[in-house]
């Protein structure tokens, strides 16, 4: 097997390393500069475009095409992509040990367990802002767990001052939902120091991954910046959405901040008129998850250790007029990478 | 009996450490023995070959008891078994009284009579156990009241700590609702109910409409989905079912009033909603709680004779009564009694405010009221109160009634300080000209009419007031200084003390002006002044000169928060704190705003490294003021930003010739190294983790290193004679600096106007950000001037460095802004708001939130940098459970704790000795409920550092028989306290504990006090101006106002000396408690849930979980193994 390649689906499946795939096989470190990446394709009129191969997609960094490792579609398991193009099961391959850091999930689940579905973490605003509407808005965050995919997994935390862990990664919903209804309002909100912390514990966990920040915004406590917290959703691949209200156009900052985190990091913000009124929302970002292509790739050779761009092209249409590709636009090399 | 030479040796002599003691044949394989844990091992097994022999089992015990290890009651219990009927009776007896002790410890009564019927039976006569009904006083003063469902809920709702005792639980509410219940509408329009208030009555009113649908079963029952009582408890719970029963039924808002109410406070509604979605029956307990009220409910029914409303009701519409009920609940229990027994409540509901804040030094014994001072000052106290001591109730009255409250305060301050400042200033003349000199003629507003205490400066005053040793006050520089000073209406407004100042005979007369500024809190600038010189002095050989103490008075304003960097270190000459005045002042001369700021910072990023050097004996006598002086001489006053780098190259020079970083050494590599603690021998691990941490921020924060920097410069300067540069560190630095980013890069128009100060750290960076090194190199490679004039684009990069060093030292535990923030350390602003100077200021957090969304940054000097990042950081912690109750003020002291000092200079023995007199202040705890003697003792220790009502609470925990709840209601510092105290007064005590005590008070200089509370203290600025960690051993402070709320945590010193104890218990090396402590510090911190910033019994209590799962958790968690 590649070695590259071996460490390729390691990382992806966020085993600890040193790692023995067979007990006479070397010890392997992980490389971290593995990219991660997510996006949907959609045709003129906005309908996903699924089906589609990797053979099909052509990834560039800065101009450089890259050699895609794995590739999944909506929820099914990620596959190797062979030299040929095709498509192969992951073999798994055992940890030696836990998983470093405090990963928030306390799942004992199979290997391929841990490639299907995507791990959705709902970061849930309880803090002064969100007094007024914060019942309706715990009942459309029970709504989005409810029709999340059975092979999703969720994590609810909440957020004011400080952070909260409600629920641990899991795919009992009654569980989640447990969590979310246990939360406390009130205090100042601290939104980018919270998401912060929900990006290092989504980092943790493998597989696909998504967060979901359910906020009015403003943001009264924070002590990190908003792009400084999007540079490490870029770094780690995970793509943030924002549900909010009309309300939140008050704050005009806010919005705006909404918008470009979550496009930058290849989610979506949306702003509907009321709590009660997140159907489409919803309905977006669940298809969204379930249509959407996973690729990782080791980057080839690349001087640029700042932002590198990210181009996903398809073969059917290289300009890109049919369809509509969205993603990350790229990000930002590690230092050592 | 036989006993080996070595098990003597073990048993008698405990050298140091006491396990490795030698001789004989025991002796050689505790020689060999390197923890305890082997000793322990080697003694086993010494059991093993010679079961019988008593010796052994003696030394075994001894040993498991000196490390508080599992197992010691049973090695007591077969070693006076192997004693036998014919063994000496003392020894039975000493074993017989440490199982006696053990067994009170572990609250095992009928072990304990059994022990102490055997310990008479030897011949033992001077234990009893006293009546246990004594103690049970408090709990018969309690009645009960009923809240409507579960205490959980009702705690969610009216924000109380969820692990509150019940008889505290009112007392917490009382608090609450007088502090957050209701707001004043003004001088006519009464009080009105907050948000909070009504959320409360709203809970109450959901809870007894669920009790009523409960009915007699007082369990809500639903059965089935489809039924009328499901209806009719959505409808108190303001849901509605959405989609039919079965599996897509969905619970949705209806009353969002309701709604909340439900939610809030914690109502299974998930689980309803399962239960209806799978039509199982659902049940939920309401049945009603019953929790105790203090006098029982009646006492309190004053405005509902009729008994209308229900009890709780009665307390939740009255402040000033629940303001009473908490001030009677914090007082002694026989005073408060006393006082209710004699006393109107309406008349003491009028003066609720008072005994809140003044009260809780109240103390009645023997029928007499104990006032501060003692004897000698009871008559005085008489005449200026108005009633004899012997008529407590009225005593008080009169007390708490007389000048608005001034007189109170005054009883107050001076009860809560000790030793001989308390002497002088209870001498009972000057104590009545003092307290006339605070009332002064008008005594409007009182002390207790704001929300918080307005005593703070006049509770540090008398707490940090100093005598000299002829007894009188010390007076920084000479009294003529303070005359002068007081003279002056730039510092006095007063006009009468401005009249008195020049006729001052002596230094009560100036201890009776500062009494009279201390009552106010925004005109007693001179009182600062004393109180910051004071402390100046307190640890000098030499006092400051009466020129120093001038110019120090003189530049108070500019400079004060720099004072606790002269305070710190007392080796510093007069000659270079004012050299140091002197050079402050020259660099807010600098014109040039980006040069003022990269001068002051880079000076000040110098002094901070000199500082940690200093305060962790890195430098060393006379290295500490010559270094000091070499580094403002070396940066002074640069005319441009290339005489700036050369400067700070030199001042970063001195520091490294000072600390032996000279002769080819990797100057980086030094100073993070002394950062570190590498200088100190110890376990690599540990040392080189300490290093990663300050590396990976250096990364983190892209600072280029002083290594490349000064590197660079020797080639820009060999470039002037000819010589080569080297491309390869061109490159790289000009790839590290093309990394700075721009906080505005990707703001939008909004953001960027809404970024409205920092415009000088913003020019910092974007000069930074803007140099092209390499292309400047290349251009200017044919001018030497030039190319050594490129020193200037270097400058501002070794401040940043400078800076982002002093940074990483104090980063707190699991520091997040640095590692994500690259520009924190950047973005320092030492210039502050547009039209003022920050430079010399205190550092203060800025841009927090929304307005800022480049993040927040930090602003002003790097004075108070460690309580500044510990500030930015505490909104990083994650609260275990869901409900964060942690407050502000408190958690970025208790962090301090953590980030400030360091542990690289401790011993085994050290941490061994303030872990021994921890479990000797328990051990007497046990010993104090069958000795009477020891009883006295330990309450004599804690009356000195302990309030009455505490004190009391652990009497009667003793008298109870249970010393396991007196060790709870004290602090570890208390603790140690008492083991200081009662050891130092009973010389005959016998224990391991106390053997081992003694005998390193005696053979070892390393654990003399002055040195364990170097190294387990705790830094104090606000009280002792200075970051120095020491222990003071001060009674725990009220929470006042404003910055003064730091008190109350500062006297919080337990945390070291805990997890001193802890790690002894795990047999860690002491130099691992610089990466624990930190950790265990932030464990602890997240898992506070307290009602209060007062109520410090739940960071205790949380401390106490963290240490416990600790101990209980590891795999070393019984080192020296556990029973027999």
């Amino acid at each position: 097997m590649n070695m590259k390649l071996l460490l390729g689906l390691m990382l992806i499946a966020g085993l600890a390393l040193p790692v023995r795939a067979q007990e006479s096989d070397p010890v392997f470190r992980v490389d971290t500069n593995l990219v991660v990446l997510t996006f949907t394709v959609t045709d003129g009129k906005g309908r996903y475009v699924n089906g589609l191969k990797p053979s099909e997609f052509r990834i560039l960094e800065d101009g450089i095409v890259q050699k895609i490792a794995t590739f999944s579609e909506g929820n099914l398991p990620a596959m190797r992509v062979k030299q040929d193009g095709g498509l192969e099961p992951i073999v798994p391959v055992r940890a030696a040990g836990p998983a470093t850091g405090t990963a928030p999930t306390g799942r004992a689940e199979s290997f391929a367990d841990t490639l299907a579905g995507t791990n959705v973490f709902v970061l849930f605003d309880t803090s002064n802002y969100m007094y007024r509407g914060f019942v309706y808005a715990s009942d459309a965050v029970a709504d989005f767990i409810r029709g999340l995919d059975d092979a999703d997994s969720v994590a609810i935390y909440t957020f004011s001052r400080n952070l909260s862990r409600a629920t641990s990664l899991t795919r009992n919903r009654n569980e989640a939902i447990r969590g979310l209804r246990s939360a406390v309002v009130g205090d100042d909100a601290a939104l980018y120091n919270g998401l912060l912390l929900t990006l290092r514990d989504a980092a943790k966990v493998p597989g696909r991954k998504v967060v979901i920040v359910f906020s009015n915004g403003p943001d009264s406590a924070s002590m990190v910046a908003p792009d400084d917290v999007r540079r490490v959703a870029e770094e780690e691949g995970i793509p943030l959405y924002v549900i909010s209200t009309a309300e939140a156009n008050q704050d005009r900052i806010s919005t705006n901040v909404f918008r470009r985190i979550a496009e930058r990091t290849g989610g979506q913000a949306y702003f509907a008129r009321s709590w009660q009124k997140q159907v489409e929302a919803f309905e977006a970002i669940r298809e969204d998850l379930g249509n959407s292509y996973t690729i990782t790739y080791y980057p080839q050779v690349n001087p640029n250790m700042e932002f590198r761009e990210i181009t996903v092209e398809l073969s059917p249409d290289p300009q890109g007029k049919k369809f509509k590709i969205r993603a990350r636009p790229g990000y930002k090399p590690r230092p050592g990478s | 009996m036989k006993i080996s030479l070595g098990v003597l040796t073990i048993l008698l002599l405990p050298a140091v450490p006491l396990y490795a003691a030698g001789g004989g044949e025991l002796g050689a394989q505790s020689a060999a023995a390197t923890s305890p844990k082997e000793a322990s091992r080697g003694l086993r097994e010494s059991q093993g070959t010679v079961p019988r022999d008593a010796a052994t089992a003696r030394s075994l015990a001894a040993l498991l008891d000196r490390y508080a290890a599992p197992g010691r009651f049973a090695a007591y219990e077969r070693y006076w078994d192997l004693l036998g009927p014919d063994g000496a009776d003392e020894e039975k007896r000493n074993a017989l009284r440490r199982m006696v002790v053990l067994s009170l410890e572990e609250r095992k009564p009928e072990q304990t009579e059994k022990y102490l019927a055997l310990y008479r039976q030897a011949g033992g006569t001077d234990l009893a156990l006293p009546d246990p009904a004594s103690g049970n006083t408090a709990s018969s003063l309690y009645g009960t009241i009923e809240i409507p469902g579960p205490v959980p809920a009702f705690a969610r709702m009216a924000a109380l700590a969820p692990d509150v005792s019940p008889e505290l639980l009112l007392s917490a509410l009382a608090r609450n609702i007088s502090i957050s219940g209701y707001r004043s509408m003004g001088p006519e329009g009464g009080m009105q109910e907050t948000e909070y208030l009504r959320l409360v009555f709203r809970y109450l009113q959901q809870a007894q409409d669920l009790a009523k649908l409960a009915g007699e079963g007082k369990v809500l029952r639903i059965g089935e989905c489809e039924s009328t009582e499901t209806g009719e408890l959505l409808k108190i719970l303001g849901y509605r079912m959405r989609g039919g029963c079965g599996g897509d039924l969905v619970l949705e808002t209806v009353n969002p009033t309701k709604a909340f109410i439900t939610v809030d406070s914690g109502f299974p509604l998930a689980d309803l909603e399962q239960a209806l979605r799978t039509n199982r029956p659902f049940a939920y307990d309401m049945t009603p709680t019953k929790i105790p009220i203090l006098y029982g409910p009646d006492y309190w029914a004053l405005n509902d004779p009729k008994k209308e409303k229900s009890p709780i009701q009665v307390l939740l519409s009255d402040p000033a009564l629940c303001r009473l009920y908490l001030s009677l609940a914090k007082l002694e229990t026989n005073t408060a009694e006393i006082i209710r027994k004699d006393i109107e409540l309406e008349k003491l509901r009028a003066f609720s405010h008072v005994i809140d804040f003044y009260g809780a030094m109240f103390h009645v014994e023997n029928g007499r009221v104990v006032t501060p001072g003692g004897a000698k000052a009871q008559a005085k106290w008489e005449k200026m109160v108005g009633a004899s001591v012997s008529k407590p109730s009225e005593f008080f009255m009169k007390l708490i009634s007389s000048d608005d409250g001034w007189l109170a305060c005054y009883y107050d301050a001076l009860y809560r300080i000790e030793g001989p400042a308390k002497e002088y200033l209870t001498e009972p003349e000057r104590m009545e000209r003092f307290y006339e000199a605070l009332r002064g003629k008008i005594t409007s507003p009182g002390p207790a009419r704001p929300v918080f205490r307005a005593n703070t400066d006049m509770l540090i005053f008398t707490h940090r007031l100093r005598l000299d040793a002829d007894g009188r006050p010390h007076i920084p520089g000479t009294l003529a200084v303070w005359k002068e000073l007081f003279a002056d209406k730039k510092f006095v407004d007063d006009r009468r003390l401005r009249r008195a100042a020049p006729g001052w005979r002596d230094a009560d007369d100036l201890i009776a002006a500062l009494f009279g500024l201390s009552r106010s809190y925004v005109e007693n600038l001179p009182l600062r002044m004393f109180i910051a010189t004071s402390e100046m002095n307190r640890l000098r050989d030499r006092p400051l000169e009466p020129a120093t103490v001038q110019l120090l008075l003189n530049e108070y304003n500019t400079l004060r928060s720099q004072y606790s960097l002269l305070t710190e270190s007392p080796q510093l000459s007069d000659e270079a704190i004012r050299q140091f005045v002197d050079t402050a002042l020259a660099t807010q001369k600098i014109r040039n705003e980006e040069l003022r700021a990269d001068t002051v910072g880079s000076l000040q990023g110098l002094l901070g490294l000199w500082q940690i050097y200093a305060r962790h004996g890195i430098l060393r006598g006379p290295d500490v003021d010559s270094t000091f002086r070499k580094i403002l001489e070396s940066v002074g006053k640069p005319e441009n930003e290339a005489q700036l780098f050369a400067n700070a190259r030199k001042g970063v020079q001195d520091l490294l010739t000072a600390t032996g970083g000279t002769g080819g050494a990797d100057p980086q590599k030094h100073i993070v190294n002394l950062l570190a603690g590498v200088r100190n021998a110890g376990d690599p691990a540990v040392l080189a983790k300490q290093t990663q941490t300050i590396n990976t921020i250096v990364d983190a924060q892209n600072l280029l290193t002083l290594t490349d920097l000064f590197t660079l410069d020797d080639q820009l300067q060999g470039a002037a004679s000819g010589g080569a540069i080297d491309t390869s560190l061109v490159n790289r630095l000009t790839a590290q600096i093309g990394r700075i980013q721009s906080a505005r890069a990707s703001l939008s128009t909004d953001e960027k106007n809404a970024l409205s100060f920092g415009r000088i750290a913003e020019q910092h960076v974007e000069h930074e950000r803007k140099v092209r090194l390499r292309a400047e190199v290349d251009k200017n490679s044919n001018s030497p001037e030039k190319m050594l004039a490129l020193r200037e684009v270097l400058a501002p990069h070794l401040r940043d460095t400078l800076v982002g060093l002093v940074y990483a030292h104090y980063a707190p535990p699991g520091g997040q802004i640095l590692l994500t923030n690259s520009q924190f350390v950047r973005y320092h602003d030492f210039s502050g708001l547009p039209g003022t100077d920050y430079s010399w200021a205190p550092t203060e957090v800025a841009g927090v939130g929304w307005s800022a969304t480049s993040g927040g940054r930090l602003m002003g000097s790097l004075s108070e940098l460690p309580y500044a990042l510990a500030q930015a950081e505490q909104n990083f912690l994650v609260p275990d459970r869901e409900q964060a109750l942690i407050w502000g003020d408190l958690v970025p002291q208790v962090l301090l704790t953590a980030t400030v000092p360091r542990w690289w200079n401790v011993s085994p023995t050290q941490v061994h000795y303030v872990a021994l007199l921890q479990r000797a202040g328990k051990s007497l705890l046990a010993e104090a409920v069958v000795d009477a003697t020891v009883r006295g003792q330990v309450m004599a220790s804690l009356d000195h550092c302990s309030n009455p009502h505490r004190v009391s609470e652990v009497r009667r925990a003793i008298q109870r028989r249970d010393p396991k709840a007196a060790t709870e209601l004290l602090m570890p510092s208390e603790l140690f306290r008492v083991g200081l105290d009662v050891l130092a007064a009973n010389r005959t005590l016998q224990s391991p504990i106390y053997t081992e005590i003694r005998h390193l008070q005696q053979s070892d200089p390393s654990v003399k006090m002055e040195t364990i509370s170097d190294l387990f203290g705790s830094p104090k600025p606000a009280l002792t101006h200075s970051y120095r960690p020491e222990l003071l051993g001060l009674r725990t402070m009220p929470t006042m106002m404003g910055y003064s709320s730091r008190l109350m945590a500062e006297t919080w010193e337990s945390g070291a000396l805990y997890w001193a104890e802890i790690s002894d218990r795990l047999e860690m090396k002491p130099e691992e408690l610089n990466i624990t402590i930190p950790e265990w510090t932030r464990e602890t911190i997240e898992g506070i849930f307290a009602t209060h910033l007062e109520d410090w019994p739940a960071l205790l209590r949380s401390m106490r979980r963290v240490g416990e799962s600790k101990v209980n958790g590891s795999s070393e968690s019984t080192p020296m193994g556990g029973g027999q």
